[in-house]
């Protein structure tokens, strides 16, 4: 015979108890499992979520400007994959609208694409590599249309043949927020039949940004979107699609694309205009933005270091007036030019005589200005002009200087070439026809500034010095630029046309795409990055199923002691046969281990149950949790390989503490039949006794330390630690009174019967112990976790979680006129009623990079997070309640202030939601998150201050001004917090609504926004409680197994009774009241530890109704130990009074 | 040799000590026996367990085979009584998911160098006359059967010393005849010594010495009858 022979023979012996601990290990193994493999589901349900959204794109080149769509055609297709394409789109954000029912969905993708896109992006392989039907795009016999996706279909309720109202932004020819910026037609609206809905698999769900609500999709023929725009052969999106993405490694693919962009692209590309002048041998660099952006400039100058070219650098403006002592001259265009241009000296006197540059005082003028202004030199002339107050309304400033001198009208002077080309102002033929974006007068326009626009068109009137022409007018250098040309002289020895292609071709070898937000994203690797997921579910589920795993591991410890007492005996011969302590231990664990590994490899099904619950629950009542209805069960083999031996060494564990005592009984004890606790101790021993003044004394204090840091991050470990202490306490108490009332006998209790049970209880104390134990921690868990339960802050002031505010707004194509201010509101076109409303409302606009959501509903990792751009208004308001490492009588509004604050090494201040910055970004106070600015450069943030569960959780906020140069092409105001009358509020949004359609403007109350985020809290504590519950059946079936052994055991003293007359009724109640006194005494423990740690919570913010429902949970935890109790006692009826006493 | 030197034993109880044993003295030779008798309560099996290193005694020494077990650790201890010493009980102890042959070989798993004592075994239960029986279970034997598979046991790893507590007391007249002759043999024949505890006369006399504990003191029987 073998000790292996032996274990198993044991174990077949014994198959019902083995079967019974086997089980209570799968039981234990099915929660540590299945939590793991809830952290496997939900990782590869986010990457194959968003994996199937990206289809077969595996790469995307997405500008913040337009670029020629040919551009995918000359870039090398081979560098990809043998059947990689390029395709170029054009993707805007807007507003959808059924044309009849006028049902609207804003934050639609509206995709400009070409016949070909959607079996490129949705490969074959995949479910798609289909075409939609002709007849959606123009040259069919239909007029042209719109194809939809289920998703948006749905919204609408849109279906083929309806017709739709797409709004979407339109870009103007020069930054919005500068004078030619245009602030109004900024929108553009498109009504398109719906052709078809394309399935998602078929490239209807495309979606580059990993997310978890479906995209709203519509896709438009390229060539419509193109000529809504204005843009003819454009596109700002190029999509990398192959049907093999992982066969060449994605770095591979990057930099071969990265290497093939910046070979193919020309300065058109990033916006940049060559434009000769034959005539005066002048080749000029100019941007289609109007203003010369800072890259633009270091590209210009680069390529002019590289010709060895002469070059001068200019600013044209326009001055509203020129005003001298007598005359005005209106509408003319001013140069800044450097001194460079004077130097070559083409600009001369009415005597031919070279002119000097102007000082930073002085202005030179043309002849004819001069003569219309009756001006010479020596004489004051003041220039009156507008300036851009960023969003908002023009502000008119003018500036004195002294006439240094007058310039003969020659072909250097009086060249139009200054000023670079404006539609609606440098194409028109008459002055009059003038369209800019500004107020502009007509009736000041006189017939010889007619006459001059007939001669001269734009050529300016007045010429300044550069740098001073730029601090009146480059007034955010640094965003949209300084210059608006670059005027390079074509060597005497070159033609114009040659020198210009050689200025084109410097400037190619020059340019870096990235630098102009021409950068090639590698969205897969992002996706699969994004799908790590914000939170470790394994790790979130593990703690979940802590005290679900420990009641499982209690219960094994529990079952398996049962079954090594029914063996003392076993365990006496043994050691009486001379195996050593060790050497039973070994035996013992050794079945024990066969138990754990079974059970451990049964869990593994029980596991994957387990996991389908909790995703079950996900998907359904928890789904406010995580929105994620697309999550399904996966199962990695490594997940297994880990938790089938940590199941089983767990319950290893349990049993090795199971053992612990019965192997120092004595082997006569043993031999006996004697139970290591059977018999009453000497009462509690001096470490208990010491232990049980301490623990309530330490809990105390403990409860003291809670109070002062309750509402910091160190009070869920305040909690913690008081709740254990209690907990322990009170158990530690319970243990010492069961060894008292072992030793002191029928002393206890008021009455017989009570007196036999609380004897009984005591007969094993550590069986009892246990049952307590389970019930107490099960209570503690579940009502705490009620109490923590939180109804939004619906406090009506700046300094609550909806920091004084009605409603949260954005809109898809940003407000370019101030919403907060009346001006603004007559700009942007509201009805009476909507600035009646207005009147009593204040606005906050906020500029705001859409990207990935930071709040606790997103799941995928924000890798580009959403950013607002705060201004100084609403800094002083000191809205919410922010926290940051300053004195505590730091005001809100200076904290709000540290935005402004430049930090030493120039990481730029942040602020953040406390909860989102801490589990979304996994970052903290004083920590920095690194992002990409516009050019794609990393950009430290550190925050500086966080609030405290606050409405902003989706945002993180910087300065208005670091916003500005970060993003220096977002431009207007898309996201605005409105504090209003509650009254009204609700009026006001649909008002704004209605008005602001053409900007997809979508208004909601902030109490929904708080809500939705306290469901993901509230919803988590629900998910807790549950698996908590499931604790909850193993401690009640910990306290059914000790009551069923219990009666087992005593069958011969309770037949003994009912022979000396008990009637089966008394000893029922005997057991009831014995068993239900373990039930209570753990949930009285449970309920003092669970009270002990929400007590400053609960002092601070006494929520009556939590309360109720807490206790209302705990009664039911009463309630069901009771009728557990009662069942099982149920067969002291059918004991046999004969054949019992024949054992005994 | 087994040897006994002025042993006690005395538990503890409220209102005084009890002492259950008063300096029990005696030798015991391989190949003699000893009937050990008292009353119900006098500490027979208390010196059993003693004898056989189950407990230790208050005060006093046992010494077998020249060396004294309660000095050794309690792997040693294990050790020592595993080789040395075997137990017979009053109820035979067998293991109910093991066979009778099994059951036998149960000291031999103690220690992983017994080696393979399966025809030490197989021989043992011949000797008791259960070589028809090896393959079965304790449940599908009868009392006199167990009995002499658990003297089997005891004799598996040739001990020093075999101890027996009230062998024959489970059993009818006829098994325990039986059983008295199996014991009675095993002194001379495995050059053992034997202490038998037994409420008995007749068991009693079929060993070398009877003594009687009275007063937790070992009386020679025939001295006490004088």
């Amino acid at each position: 015979m073998t000790a292996t022979r032996y274990v198993l023979r044991g174990l077949a012996h014994r198959r019902s108890t083995s079967l019974t601990v086997a089980l209570g290990v799968a039981v234990g193994a099915s929660a540590l499992i299945g939590a793991l493999i809830v952290g496997d589901s939900m990782r590869g349900s986010l990457r194959e979520h968003a994996l199937k959204r990206l289809g077969g794109v595996t790469h995307a080149l997405i500008a913040p400007h337009f670029f020629r769509a040919g551009l995918a055609s000359v870039l090398p297709h081979e560098i990809v994959a043998d059947d990689a394409r390029l395709i170029p789109a054009i993707l805007l954000t807007g507003g959808a609208e059924h044309a009849e029912s006028r049902r609207r969905s804003n934050g639609a993708q509206i995709f400009g694409v070409e016949v070909g896109f959607f079996s490129a992006a949705a490969p074959e392989g995949a479910g798609g590599g289909k075409e939609p039907p002709p007849g959606w795009v123009p040259g069919g016999s239909e007029p042209e249309g719109c194809l939809i996706n289920e998703a948006l279909a749905s919204d609408l309720g849109a279906r083929t043949g309806d017709e739709l109202l797409l709004h979407f932004a339109r870009p103007g020819d020069a930054p919005a927020e500068t004078l030619l910026g245009r602030r109004e037609d900024t929108t553009a609206a498109l009504r398109l039949p719906v052709r078809g809905i394309v399935p998602d698999e078929a490239g209807g769900g495309l979606s580059l940004r990993p997310r978890q609500k479906p995209p709203r999709n519509v896709f438009v023929p390229l060539l419509v979107l193109q000529r809504a725009l204005r843009r003819d052969g454009v596109a700002n999106v190029l999509l990398a699609c192959t049907s093999d993405p992982d066969r060449i490694p994605s770095d591979v693919v990057t930099a071969s694309l990265t290497a093939g962009l910046r070979s193919s692209v020309t300065p058109e590309d990033v916006g940049i205009r060559i434009r000769t002048d034959e005539a005066r041998r002048i080749v000029s660099i100019e941007s289609d933005r109007l203003l010369i952006d800072p890259a633009t400039e270091r590209a210009a100058e680069a390529a002019i270091r590289r010709l060895g070219a002469a070059a001068t650098r200019a600013l044209a403006y326009l001055a509203n007036d020129i005003d001298a002592a007598q005359s005005s001259v209106p509408y003319s265009t001013a140069a800044g030019l450097d001194t460079q241009a004077f130097a070559w000296g083409d600009f001369r006197d009415v005597q031919g005589r070279a002119v000097a540059a102007p000082g930073d005082d002085e202005v030179l003028l043309n002849a004819w200005t001069a003569e219309q202004l009756g001006a010479h030199p020596g004489d004051a002339v003041t220039l009156r002009y507008f300036v851009s107050g960023g969003i908002g309304e023009l502000q008119t400033r003018e500036r004195a200087f002294r006439v240094s001198g007058v310039i003969e009208m020659n072909e250097a002077a009086a060249d139009a070439g200054f000023v670079p080309e404006y539609p609606g102002i440098t194409n028109v033929r008459r002055l009059t026809d003038w369209d800019p974006p500004f107020p502009f007068d007509f009736r000041k326009v006189r017939d010889v500034d007619e006459a001059y626009w007939d001669e001269y068109r734009a050529a300016p009137k007045v010429f300044l010095n550069l740098a001073v022409a730029q601090v009146m007018w480059a007034t955010e250098p640094d965003r949209h630029g300084r210059l608006t040309s670059i005027r390079l002289r074509v060597p005497a020895d070159d033609a114009p046309a040659a020198f210009a292609e050689r200025v084109r071709a410097a400037l190619t070898e020059v340019i870096d795409p990235a630098e102009f937000g021409l950068a090639w994203r590698d969205v897969r690797g992002e996706a699969l990055a994004a799908a790590r997921g914000t939170t470790d579910f394994s790790q979130l589920f593990l703690g979940f199923s802590f005290f679900l795993i420990a009641a499982a591991a209690m219960l094994v410890a529990l079952l398996f002691r049962l079954s090594v007492e029914r063996r003392s005996r076993e365990i006496g011969v043994l050691a009486a046969t001379g195996f050593a302590p060790s050497r039973i231990r070994g035996v013992f664990l050794s079945e024990g281990a066969v138990l754990a590994g079974a059970g451990s490899v049964a869990g593994l099904l029980g596991a994957a149950g387990y996991a389908w619950l909790m995703l079950s629950g996900l998907r359904t009542w928890w789904s406010a949790a995580v929105n994620a209805p697309f999550l399904s069960l996966h199962i990695e083999a490594v997940t297994c390989a880990i938790g089938v031996p940590a199941a089983g060494l767990t319950a290893l564990i349990s049993m090795t503490a199971a053992l612990r005592g019965i192997l120092r009984v004595s082997p006569r004890r043993l031999l006996s039949g004697a139970l290591p606790e059977a018999t009453p101790d000497g009462g509690p021993s001096r470490r208990m006794r010491v232990l049980s003044r301490i623990l309530p004394l330490t809990g105390a204090a403990m409860l003291v330390l809670a109070w002062f840091v309750r509402g910091t991050a160190a009070e869920a470990g305040a909690f913690f630690a008081v709740g254990g202490l209690t907990l322990v306490a009170g158990l530690s108490l319970a243990r010492m009174r069961w060894s008292r009332r072992a030793r002191l006998g029928a002393r206890a209790g008021p009455g017989v019967t009570f007196a036999l049970a609380a004897r009984n209880a005591a007969r094993h104390p550590g069986r009892s112990m246990t049952t307590v134990a389970l019930i107490a921690s099960a209570t503690f868990l579940v009502v705490s976790i009620q109490v923590f339960r939180q109804a939004p802050d619906d406090r009506d002031e700046v300094t609550g979680a909806a920091g004084g505010f009605e409603l949260v707004a954005e809109c898809e194509t940003p407000l370019l006129h101030d919403l907060a201010a009346p001006a603004g509101w007559e700009s942007l076109g509201l009805s009476p009623p909507t600035r009646k409303l207005l009147d009593g409302a204040q606005v906050f606009p906020f500029r705001l990079l859409s990207g990935d959501e930071t709040s606790c509903t997103s799941l995928y990792v924000p890798t580009r997070p959403r950013i607002l751009g705060v201004d100084e208004r609403f800094m002083q308001r000191g809205a919410f309640t922010i926290r940051a490492n300053e004195a505590p009588d730091v005001s809100s509004e200076a904290l709000w202030s540290l935005l402004s604050k430049p930090l030493d090494d120039g990481a730029v201040p942040v602020i953040g939601d406390e909860n989102a910055v801490r589990w979304q970004l996994h970052s903290g106070l004083g920590r920095e998150i690194v992002i990409e600015d516009e050019a794609g450069r990393p950009t430290k943030l550190r925050f500086v201050a966080l609030l405290k569960g606050s409405a902003l959780q989706s945002e993180l906020m910087i300065s208005d001004a670091a916003f500005r140069r970060l993003f220096p092409t977002s431009a207007g105001h898309a996201f605005f917090l409105i504090d209003a009358p509650r009254e009204i509020a609700s009026e006001l949004g649909t008002a704004l609504e209605g008005d602001l359609r053409r900007f997809s403007f979508d208004a909601e109350p902030v109490q929904a926004r708080l809500k939705a985020f306290l469901e993901v809290q509230n919803t988590y504590l629900s998910t807790f409680q549950a698996v908590g519950g499931f604790g909850l059946i193993l401690g009640t079936l910990g306290l059914a197994v000790g009551t069923a052994r219990n009666i087992l055991e005593r069958r011969s003293e309770l037949a003994l009774m009912r022979a000396v007359g008990y009637e089966p009724s008394t000893l029922r109640r005997l057991m009831v009241i014995e068993h239900v006194a373990l039930a209570t005494q753990g949930l009285l423990i449970g309920l003092v530890a669970a009270t002990a740690a929400v007590l400053p919570r609960l002092l601070d913010d006494p929520p009556s109704l939590r309360l109720w429902s807490a206790a209302s949970v705990a009664a039911a935890i009463g309630l069901v130990t009771w009728i557990t109790c009662t069942l099982v006692t149920r067969q002291v009826d059918r004991s046999e009074i004969v054949a019992a006493l024949r054992r005994e | 040799m087994l040897i006994a030197e002025n042993l006690t034993k005395e538990f503890p109880r409220r209102g005084g000590d009890l002492d259950i044993l008063r300096g029990v003295s005696f030798q015991l030779a391989p190949g003699r026996s000893l009937a050990v008798m008292g009353p119900s309560g006098c500490g027979k099996s208390t010196l059993l367990n003693i004898l056989g290193t189950l407990e230790p005694p208050t005060s006093g020494r046992v010494t077998i085979d020249g060396e004294d077990p309660f000095r050794l650790a309690p792997q040693a201890l294990a050790r020592f009584r595993n080789r040395r010493i075997g137990f017979v009980f009053q109820e035979h102890h067998l293991l109910p998911h093991l066979t009778a042959l099994e059951n036998v070989l149960l000291p031999s798993l103690a220690r992983k160098d017994s080696g393979d004592m399966s025809g030490k075994a197989v021989e043992l239960l011949g000797r008791v006359g259960l070589s028809d029986r090896r393959d079965h279970f304790p449940a599908e034997m009868s009392g006199g059967e167990r009995q002499r598979a658990a003297i089997a046991r005891a004799l598996l790893l040739g001990p020093a010393i075999v101890l027996a507590d009230e062998p024959t007391g489970n059993l009818d007249r006829r098994t325990a005849g039986e059983i008295a002759d199996l014991l009675s043999e095993l002194p001379r024949a495995d050059q053992v010594a034997l202490v038998v505890v037994t409420h008995s006369e007749t068991l009693a006399a079929r060993f070398d010495r009877t003594c009687e504990l009275i007063d937790g003191a070992l009386v020679d029987k025939a001295a006490a009858q004088v």
